[in-house]
């Protein structure tokens, strides 16, 4: 067998994870015949090996610094080569009523909680596998607009990082946080984070997910939340980076009245490939959830969407929105959207649609009318179609960063000068 | 300043001018009526060098030079504007950012030195006052959801930035009440001035009453069958259209 990744993995014989790893040996390395990887062909992981190497904090230090958000001063938790790192980590500015500690053997019955969803590969290979863990939670009624950051960094060729993190937000409570996935460059790692969040009833909290891996770098993740009455969940997420970025989020609505907001955007060129891979689940009556989901292609690269909203039965008065605008700037990329319904109630309102399409000619004359060029008004309208999802971010230095990211990435593909 | 020598432009194949003669000078308010499907969009787009329409014979010469082989943009930067009759919405591009980048784009064409965002920032604020607008608005997204007089006067204001040479309005009054009605012809009227000439393409006779044309041409089945004053748009507001399609024979 030579197409799946080599995973060197430790011998390990904790009776709490047992069955995650044992799950884990029974499920073949995926490939295109499975259904959930039609389209993402994960040959750039063929023949590579990956084990655990313990990381390079000076470069770790630098990779942040590029990334660094001000208003997580004194918030921030390290994550190095998928191994918790506490020179890197800086927690002297927690708010009162959170806490962050790491994850031992006796949480066990906390792990994996939000996740009532398939396992698969990937999923279990963290689960059964991660090398170090974090717990955060926040109390009862606290709700601090001082948002949190996890840095997760990868600074070595062939490292396998495995990194957890669990969030639990009791009832009231409200906090942002914010995960940054990052690594070197022309180095090929493979980077399995698995983050799961409890909400429990009426808690709420902004999650945002920054995506911008080595242009080597191979990235699958799960992220899981499950949601209490009432409870609100407001995650975003931006692709940038990556050869394979692969994106697995789960939600359950699993209290009356809950939101779920899982908006994302993607760019990708050259040869990246960036899938994401959703499901929501409407689980009881009176939930709501939204979903944008915005890709910009261009080169070779490839965007792979499949968003599935399951409707149960007793999930009545559900109002669901989900949406996937593609835009294709060049004429070898490849965009495949699969929004996927399934509804058992019969009194809810779904909407869902998906494009792929080309530069208004009507948007390109309006403002070449005005004066502005061809390239420039290409420019322009690319970034606004990406702008418009980073502009509502709430925290002021992510949404300057990423509007950066963005104006960069779409100024490179028009040869347009940088501001 | 303008010059239009037996135009015929096409759109799919379909032949929508038909032969146009237009001279327009420096200075001049020249008013296009016709009724509905007579061309009078056509000719303002055409010559704004929108790409879906295809000139098949005669020239248009701006300042001396013909502009048929040039782009829409190179067209504006030598101070040709085109203020549409449905202005296109486009998401996450503020109305600043795109009119400065636009605004720049002139002066360096102009060999001017480009303002830097808080010099532009003061010039637009100027601009917004002389049409009335609320400054608020160069912060939203270009036309995204404006209300239809908003578009309008947005379109107005671009003019006003942009300080164009020939500025053309498609049917710029239609769709608003007569309050915003007052405040765009006022708009207009600030920026008439004996260097600029305006060519406003409009079914009624209404904004003529705030506007006052030098001439009046009335466009039929994409040909000019009448040129004249001011009066002329009185007498077809009266007579309506359908005596000159008769004595036109159409």
């Amino acid at each position: 067998m030579n197409d799946q990744a080599l995973l060197v993995l430790p011998e390990l014989n904790d009776p709490e994870r047992s069955a995650s790893r044992a799950a884990f040996k029974s499920i073949p390395f995926p490939n295109t015949r499975n259904e959930e990887w039609r389209f993402t062909s994960l040959r750039p992981l063929w023949n590579q090996s990956f084990e655990h190497i313990s990381g390079d904090e000076t470069k770790a230090a630098a990779l942040i610094a590029d990334l660094d958000l001000a208003e997580t001063a004194g918030r921030r938790i390290v994550f190095l080569n998928g191994q918790f790192d506490a020179t890197l980590t800086d927690l002297s500015d927690l708010p009162q009523g959170v806490s962050v500690r790491p994850l031992a053997a006796s949480d066990a019955a906390l792990i994996g909680q939000a996740d009532s969803f398939e396992s698969d590969y990937f999923a279990s290979l963290n689960s059964g596998y991660f090398q170090s863990g974090i717990l955060i939670h926040i109390s009862k009624s606290v709700v601090s607009s001082d948002p949190i950051a996890i840095y997760h960094v990868v600074t070595d060729a062939q490292a396998l990082a495995l990194p957890r993190v669990l969030y639990i937000g009791e009832m009231f409570s409200e906090l942002s946080l914010v995960e940054v996935f990052t690594g070197i460059e022309d180095a090929t790692y493979l980077h399995v984070p698995f983050t799961e969040v409890i909400l429990k009833d009426e808690a709420r909290v902004h999650h945002f997910r920054v995506q911008k891996e080595g242009n080597a770098g191979l990235h699958v993740n799960r992220t899981a939340s499950v949601l209490g009455r009432g409870a609100d969940l407001q995650s975003f997420t931006i692709s940038v980076g990556a050869r394979v970025f692969r994106n697995d989020i789960r939600v359950a609505l699993d209290g009356e009245a809950a939101h779920a907001t899982i908006d994302g955007l993607v760019l990708v060129h050259e040869n990246q490939l960036s899938d994401t891979h959703s499901i929501l689940d409407h689980r009881k009556p009176n939930c709501t959830s939204h979903q944008l989901h915005k890709c910009i292609v261009d080169g070779v690269g490839t965007s792979v969407f499949n968003g599935k909203i399951f409707v149960r039965q007793i999930a009545q008065k559900t109002d669901s929105y989900q949406a996937n605008h593609n835009l294709q700037l060049s004429h070898h990329g490849m965009v495949y959207t699969k929004p996927q319904l399934e509804i058992f109630a019969d009194d809810v309102k779904c909407s869902h649609g998906a494009t792929i399409g080309q530069i208004d000619d009507e948007q390109l004359f309006y403002l070449r009318s005005r004066g502005l060029s061809d390239q420039q008004t290409r420019y322009l309208l690319t970034f606004g179609f990406a702008a418009q999802i980073v502009n509502a971010l709430p925290v002021g230095s992510l949404r300057d960063r990423l509007t950066h990211e963005v104006d960069q990435f779409t100024r490179k593909r028009f040869e347009i000068e940088p501001a | 300043m303008l010059i239009i020598k037996n135009l015929h432009a096409s759109v799919e194949g379909v032949e929508i001018l038909r032969g146009i003669d237009l001279n327009i000078k420096a200075g001049e308010v020249h008013a296009v009526m016709g009724p509905n499907g007579s061309g009078k969009s056509t000719l303002s787009k055409v010559i704004a060098g929108h790409p879906a329409y295809e000139v098949t014979q005669g020239d248009i010469l701006f300042n001396g030079q013909s502009i048929l082989e040039m782009e829409p943009d190179e067209r504006a930067r030598l101070g040709v504007f085109l203020a549409f009759q449905y202005p296109v919405e486009i998401p996450g591009v503020t109305n600043a950012m795109m009119l400065r980048q636009a605004y720049n784009g002139i002066r360096r064409e102009n060999g001017e030195e480009e303002l830097d965002p808080l010099e532009f920032d003061d010039y637009l604020t100027e601009k917004c006052k002389l049409v009335e607008m609320d400054s608020a608005l160069v912060d939203r997204n270009v036309n995204e959801g404006f209300s239809g007089g908003e578009k309008k006067r947005n379109e107005i204001l671009q003019m006003a930035v942009l300080n164009p040479k020939l500025a053309m309005l498609d049917e710029t009054d239609s769709g608003l009440d007569i309050d915003a009605l007052k405040v765009v012809s006022h708009g207009i009227n600030k920026i008439r001035g004996i260097d600029k000439a305006i060519l406003l393409v409009t079914h009624y006779q209404r904004i003529l009453n705030y506007i006052t044309p030098d001439f009046v041409h009335v466009l039929v089945k994409g040909r000019i069958v009448k040129s004249g004053g001011k009066e002329l748009a009185l007498q077809l507001e009266d007579e309506g259209y359908d005596t000159l399609l008769e004595a036109a024979g159409v």
